[in-house]
């Protein structure tokens, strides 16, 4: 089956698109795993419990989003299949245990299935960059490759999971950050128009100091065309134009800051943004006490 | 290297061949007898030339006057006009065959080479032969003058090559007295025997060359420099060089088969040309002496091989006609990427062209090794990702080449990677595409030149380019297909013939492609807008910023709209391919590699544009603005159906009546009407009156032409009774019968109608009249008058009474009910109806970004002393400065530490080994090392109000990008001070600059200057708070840093005592002087400095203080001395100086030594204690001491400290 359309539409935030071409596609694995991550990405899941063992699996772990409790997620990691150890992977995560997530992950791309081999790939990058250990990420980005390239050519679909995993390598070392990592989020941003391709644009003008360009996808972000014929993808996503919004504010002082933490709050109280925000804040209260006595 | 034929001719056998200097024209002299005459780019043959008897050989164009001259075996030259086609002279004097004739570039002289052995000079003024060359022993094959130098060169079967010198010839016939006219007889007799020993006196031969076996058919001069080229029955092109005094051979180039009959040297490359009878024609290295390339005709042996003067084209004669060629594409390989155009010079270098700079670069690379030498680059594709060109050889293989990051000249590249295919093309950062035409695929590549993908091409590809991201145009034979490369699919075509190059418009949207004649726009998914086939060679295309096609032919820069619509912008002498259109300047690069920028008009597409979008507000302005006027503007406008647009261009009253009548504006028709005053005219205008129900008009228009009829008519019809009665009137004392009668009908006037049957002789018809209506006396009357009775009278059987014409149901009507047409949207504009409407031309907008570090006034540009009206409101209301008051009440508006820096990441643990300031310690979130150093720095021990700044710093050099999936943390990356800093040593991170400071500074004059002191002082304590974290890379820099920080100071400490002041209870003048003098302590810019000068001058003014008022005033005055403030500031002077005395004691001392301390704001004389605060550098009493700086409220009053560190 030729996934490549539904991949590229989920792998662009095209979530609703993604669920229209899996209409026109048969059932099977990748495209239950695709319709039941952009069901939980618009916040519109069905139960899939018909749907086998990954759907009971994707019901799990829908339950765990809302409850944060890992033993919500009943998959079973030795008969799990590599959709699953994403799914578990994920959930270890999304609470923390990034060194579970990670075994599990490497699990999965050791196997012998391929199927859902390039998506724990990118979860198992994600996660070591969470961890902060951008060596072993680039370490299994580097030897997934080399063995992809071995067995001989990449499919177009594989090519867009290995290049979003490169990215977010590149995003983190701050490695060709001017040149092709900001061209790669160039052409996607380009190619279409969703809100996550113009939000990654948006981190790399950030990273590069670009202040007037990345003004300037806040505007687009903020037209009519995005903010309501894309309404759907404008709520899912407005919480990381705030945090983004923040950034930019804070490398010119241009006062708003306040009000956008404000507002990020009430939308999305468990950002990593707000958590980071409320470390350092703490840092300081010890600093300002330090010094007062 | 290609041969691109640009022509052919059918015809017998050509034996010469000749370019016109500037037209398009080629000269083709036949075996036949017949001289052609051919415009080459257009394929018309223009003349026939028929005089010669035989064949011609021999043809030449005057380099400048419309002459050519012609010669062949009649033994004849004849001279032609090419004004009249018609031959002028004939020359006499060869006795045999004429192989060539040249006219010199400038004497008037013809140099001709014959059978009969000679080479002959003639004068083509006084038309007579003026040296005659003897020297050959067999047939001259040729013979030509040396471009620049008294030379000839000549060829014959003798087997030799000579050079002559012909410096006396010149001498001789260029001496005052013009001896070239022999006037006496004794004059002609010394010529004639000039002549006869001529070829030995004037002109004599320098060098014999001598080498060639057989015979030789030709020679040539190289252009600059010292060789000549020569072909011969040995079948060899041989090269020679000479210096002044000698000559001889350098090398022979082998490979014709048959006799070389014609050669030449390129013009402007080094390389050789030969033709002969083996039916080919060789290129040859000139530098190698070695074959470049060889072309043949199958049956065609080649006679003649010449190069237009100017142009980069050849011409050879054959036996069944001629060709035009050119040798390889003149286009240079170019590439845009943004505002830059990467292109190919003519040295095969790399260069950019900046296209906001209007600049060129210096060579990136020298590509020469790249491909052939001879073989000039396809094209080229730039990866800004990977700074990369893709060079196209121009045969089946492609380079992809690194480039250095800076232009530093043409060296050679140091990555390299060599491929075999076509068209190579990027279709993404790190993949391009190139055509395997043994395959037949397309093959998309990785920047390591593996394949990852291969593409099956129904039929084979011409050329490929860009097609949008991710997006791949393949221009095939018969049909252009969009592909999607990741898919490796089609997902548009269209049947479109060899199209050669393309553009795509700024917004994406359309695509403009061009085959040799024809050029066709398609929207983004290929489906066709327009189409338009142009006669002469379209070379290439170009969209201007609002979609306006700009394209240029061989000899044309031309547009066309969307719609069509197109003209011509401006004629070109050489063709120039566009590159890009910005406004009025046209980017195109020349066929020698440069860029030229041309100035353009743009002002009809613009209209034209504007028309079609209903954009009237330009239309207006263009109006206004150009001088865009003539007939043809008002026919296209009138074509498009906007004659209103069209009126407002043209003052004719006939035109103005034609327009305005075609879109219904009656009353500017009747205004040119009135002026026009003739009866067609009036008539049309009656017309149209007519159908617009304008009965006022109309009636105006009989009224004028005197159609009473008509006008009655109007008048029965639209019910003016009282109108039409007078008609009636009117017409009786026309004496009109007719008209009586018929208005008597309209009137319904019985009686009257029966007289006028009567008056006119006809009493039957009188009675009648009378007697149906009723009227028996009349009737009888009439009768009686007849002499008859009622009995003599037969009368119809029916006689109803004239009841006819109805009463009108409605009062009289003036005009048909039209609904009030609205005002076109010009007709508005001319009346002044249009609010806003600006029709001035849009100034350019020229952003000049402001240094932040050109000085203490970079920060009052907005502030003008004199001028600005602020909102500093002095209460000098009610200050009394005479008994008279003479002062308006309304003049005072115008107011380092090292420390450990535990649990950083990666990224933050290099930014703190690379620098140990509080600030790049505050981004790596190392607040505790960074409050350590300031503490040891400045005496900080207040950090709250530092907060934001430590945070915002920690946070804007971060960035959270979204997971996947999105329910994931996001992933943090790290924001540095320079993206691509590639040494790690000076990694750092991205903390806001000096321009934050500027604008906070900027933010704090705003308030000061709306009297919003509160506020002010806010910012400028910001300014000092983003100082302390502040990092600068330069001197320049931290010099101004630090002189804000202490400007900020000045502000603060001005303003706070100024807010004290307000503050104060009314009845404590002698604090509330002091203060007022205090604040004048300030040092502050003169701008605002002439606030605290003029509070204080008020103060003690209105205080009876006149000596101080005086010497504030004095003070205000050198700041400012004109303009109202001044004028009160001269009177309060004048005053005060009379009074001279103060009411008030004040603490001020004006020419006393002292600071204000910050905290009391008392002054701190010369010699007092007083302490000083490590970071505001305020002074203060020594009581002051241990405490918080008034002024930033962070810092520790007399605490020992190093300084702040900002520098890196």
């Amino acid at each position: 089956m030729d996934y490549f359309t539904v991949k590229q539409n989920y792998y662009t935030g095209n979530y609703s698109q993604v669920l229209k071409e899996i209409d026109v596609l048969g059932a099977d694995d990748t495209t239950l795993f695709y319709k039941a991550r952009s069901q939980i990405a618009l916040g519109s899941y069905e139960s899939n419990a018909s749907a086998g063992q990954l759907g009971a699996s994707f019901d799990s772990y829908n339950a765990f989003l809302k409850s944060k409790k890992i033993e919500d997620v009943s998959i079973k990691e030795d008969s799990a299949s590599n959709y699953e150890l994403v799914l578990l992977a994920s959930a270890n995560a999304i609470v923390g245990d990034y060194e579970t997530a990670s075994q599990l992950c490497n699990k999965g791309i050791d196997s012998d299935e391929e199927v859902g081999k390039l998506e724990l790939l990118l979860l198992a990058v994600e996660i070591s960059l969470l961890n902060e250990k951008p060596t072993i990420a680039k370490a299994l980005y580097d030897n997934f490759v080399n063995q992809k390239t071995a067995q001989g050519e990449f499919s177009s679909e594989d090519e867009l999971i290995v290049n979003l995993a490169e990215s977010y390598i590149k995003f983190f070392t701050n490695v060709d950050t001017t040149s092709s990592n900001f061209y790669y989020y160039s052409e996607i941003s380009q190619s279409f128009s969703t809100w996550s391709a113009q939000l990654r644009l948006l981190n790399s003008h950030l990273q590069q100091g670009h202040l007037t360009e990345a003004q300037d996808i806040v505007k687009v972000l903020e037209s009519e065309y995005y903010s309501v014929q894309q309404k759907e993808q404008a709520d899912l996503f407005k919480p990381e134009l705030l945090v983004q919004k923040i950034t930019l504010s804070a490398m010119q002082d241009d006062g708003n800051i306040e009000s956008l933490r404000t507002e990020l709050k009430s939308l999305a109280p468990e950002h990593a943004y707000l958590k980071n925000n409320e470390k350092i804040n703490n840092k300081f209260d010890e600093l300002v006490v330090k010094y007062s006595s | 290297m290609k041969l691109l034929t640009k022509f052919e001719s059918k015809s017998t056998r050509a034996k010469g061949i000749a370019f016109h200097p500037s037209r398009p024209w080629v000269l083709v002299a036949l075996f036949s007898s017949t001289i052609q005459l051919w415009d080459y780019r257009m394929g018309t043959l223009l003349h026939r030339f028929e005089d010669h008897d035989g064949p011609v050989r021999g043809i030449d164009f005057h380099p400048t006057q419309p002459l050519f001259v012609s010669a062949g075996d009649d033994y004849t030259i004849k001279v032609w006009s090419l004004e009249t086609n018609k031959c002028l002279y004939t020359l006499e004097g060869h006795l045999d065959y004429v192989r060539t004739v040249f006219f010199h570039r400038e004497l008037p002289w013809i140099i001709s080479a014959s059978d009969d052995q000679t080479i002959r000079i003639w004068n083509w003024q006084n038309r007579k032969e003026i040296a005659c060359i003897t020297g050959h022993n067999h047939f001259v094959m040729c013979a030509q003058f040396h471009p620049t130098e008294d030379l000839i060169v000549s060829a014959s079967l003798d087997e030799t090559v000579r050079v002559w010198d012909i410096s006396k010839l010149r001498e001789k016939h260029s001496a005052p007295g013009g001896a070239n006219i022999p006037s006496t007889f004794e004059e002609k007799i010394a010529a004639q025997q000039n002549l006869l020993d001529g070829g030995f006196g004037d002109c004599t031969v320098k060098f014999i060359l001598e080498g060639h076996t057989r015979g030789v058919n030709w020679a040539s001069f190289h252009p600059t420099l010292p060789l000549i080229v020569s072909g011969g029955d040995d079948r060899q092109v041989k090269l020679w060089k000479m210096s002044a005094t000698k000559a001889w051979e350098l090398d022979s180039c082998r490979g014709h088969t048959n006799n070389v009959d014609s050669v030449i040297f390129h013009p402007t490359q080094n390389l050789i040309i030969s033709v002969g009878e083996d039916k080919t024609l060789r290129i040859w290295d000139l530098d190698k002496r070695v074959p470049v390339k060889q072309f043949k005709r199958e049956n065609d042996r080649f006679w003649l091989i010449a190069a237009h003067p100017n142009i980069n084209l050849f011409g050879a004669a054959h036996d069944s006609g001629i060709m035009i060629f050119k040798l390889d594409r003149e286009r240079p390989a170019f590439n845009i990427y943004q505002n830059n155009l990467f292109y190919v010079n003519n040295e095969k270098q790399l260069q950019t062209f900046d296209y906001n700079n209007k600049v060129s670069s210096l060579p990136y690379v020298s590509l020469k090794k790249l491909g052939e030498t001879w073989v000039a680059f396809r094209s080229i594709s730039y990866n800004p990702s990977q700074h990369s060109v893709l060079v196209n050889q121009g045969d089946d293989h492609y380079s992809l080449v690194v480039l250095p990051k800076q232009p530093t000249g043409p060296v050679d590249p140091t990555s390299v990677v060599d491929g075999d295919g076509l068209f190579a093309q990027f279709v993404a950062r790190n993949r391009f595409a190139t055509y395997n035409k043994k395959n037949n695929v397309i093959e998309i590549r990785s920047l390591d030149n593996k394949v990852t993908k291969s593409i099956n091409i129904d039929s084979s590809v011409r050329d490929m380019a860009y097609g949008g991201p991710g997006m791949l145009l393949v221009l095939q034979a018969k049909a252009v297909t969009l592909l999607d490369v990741q898919q490796g699919k089609p997902v548009a075509s269209i049947p479109l013939k060899n199209v050669k190059y393309i553009s795509w418009s700024p917004d994406g949207q359309y695509l403009a492609l061009i085959s040799k004649h024809t050029i066709s726009i398609t929207n983004k998914k290929l489906q066709m807008v327009y189409t338009r086939h142009e006669t002469i060679r379209v070379k290439s295309i170009a969209w201007d910023e609002t979609n306006v096609l700009i394209y240029s032919t061989l000899n044309h820069i031309k547009y066309l709209l969307l719609n069509g619509d197109l003209g011509i912008i401006k004629t070109l002498e050489k063709t120039l391919y566009i590159t890009r259109v910005q406004g009025k300047l046209l980017y195109t690069l020349n066929r020698d590699g440069e860029v030229q920028i041309l100035s353009i008009d743009p002002t009809e597409y613009r209209f034209k544009k504007a028309l079609t979008n209903g954009n009237y507000p330009e239309v207006m302005r263009i109006i206004k603005n150009s001088n865009l006027v003539g007939q043809n503007i008002i026919s296209y406008l009138q074509k498009s159906g906007h004659p209103d647009v069209a009126l407002q261009f043209v003052q004719d009253p006939q035109t103005r009546f034609d327009l305005s009548v075609e879109y219904g504006n009656l009353d500017v028709a009747l205004t040119e009407a009135k002026k026009l005053d003739n009866s067609s005219t009036w008539t049309r205008l009656r017309t149209e009156a007519m159908t617009q129900g304008n009965i006022k008009i109309v009636e105006l228009v009989d009224q004028t032409l005197r159609s009473f009829d008509q006008l009655s008519f109007l008048y029965l019809i639209g019910g003016e009774r009282t109108k039409l009665s007078k008609m009636e009137s009117v017409a009786q004392s026309r004496n009109d019968i007719s008209s009586s009668i018929l208005n008597s009908v309209y009137n319904n006037s019985i009686t009257h109608r029966s007289n006028i049957f009567a008056n006119a002789g006809s009493l039957p018809l009188a009675y009648a009249v009378a007697k149906a209506n009723g009227d028996e006396d009349a009737a009888a009357a009439y009768l009686e008058q007849a002499g008859i009775d009622e009995q003599d009278v037969t009368l119809p059987d029916v006689m109803n009474p004239s009841n006819f014409v109805k009463e009108p149901v409605i009062q009289p009507m003036e005009s048909w009910p039209l609904n009030e047409a609205e005002l076109s949207y010009f007709e508005k504009a001319v009346l002044g109806q249009i609010e806003d409407l600006s029709l001035d031309e849009p100034v350019e907008d020229e952003s000049v970004s402001r240094s932040h570090v050109q000085g203490e006034d970079a920060f009052f540009d907005d502030e003008d002393a004199a001028e600005g009206e602020d909102a500093w409101d002095m209460g000098d209301d009610d200050l009394d400065i005479d008994e008279t008051s003479v002062i308006a009440p309304t003049a005072v508006e115008d107011q380092a530490a090292v420390v450990s820096t535990p649990g950083l990441d990666q990224e933050t643990s290099i930014w703190v080994k690379n620098s140990k300031l509080p600030a790049v310690l505050a981004a790596s979130g190392a607040f505790d090392a960074a409050g350590h150093a300031l503490n040891k720095q400045v005496g900080i021990v207040n950090f709250e109000p530092l907060r934001k700044y430590f945070v915002e710093i920690y946070e804007g050099s971060r960035t959270y990008m979204i997971s996947e999936p999105s329910e994931l943390p996001s992933i943090q990356g790290h924001i540095r001070a320079f993206a691509d800093e590639p040494q790690e040593a000076e990694i750092l991170p991205y903390i806001p600059g000096v321009d934050v400071v500027t604008a906070k500074m900027n933010e704090g004059f705003k308030h000061f200057k709306a009297n919003k002191l509160t506020e002010a002082i806010e910012s400028f304590r910001s300014a000092i708070y983003h100082i302390v974290l502040l990092v600068v890379y330069n001197e320049e820099d931290e010099k101004f840093a630090r002189s804000t920080l202490e400007k900020a100071r000045e502000y603060i400490l001005g303003l706070s005592i100024e807010l004290a002041r307000r503050a104060l209870p009314e009845d404590d003048i002698k604090r509330n002087l002091e203060l007022a003098a205090y604040f004048t302590k300030a040092k502050l810019a003169p701008a605002h400095h002439s606030n605290a000068l003029q509070v204080a001058m008020s103060q003690n003014f209105k205080n009876k203080n006149f000596v101080q008022a005086s010497y504030f005033a004095g003070k205000f005055l050198q700041i400012m001395d004109s303009g109202p403030r001044a004028e009160q500031a001269k009177k309060i002077k004048d005053k005060s100086d009379s009074l001279a005395n103060d009411a008030v004691e004040i603490d001020f001392d004006p020419y006393a030594e002292f600071d204000i301390c910050a905290s009391s704001y008392t002054p701190i004389y010369k010699g007092e204690p007083s302490v000083q605060d490590p970071l505001t550098g305020a002074k203060y009493h020594s009581s002051e001491k241990d405490n918080i700086d008034k002024i930033a409220l962070i810092s520790k009053v007399g605490t020992p400290a190093s300084g702040l560190r900002i520098l890196i």
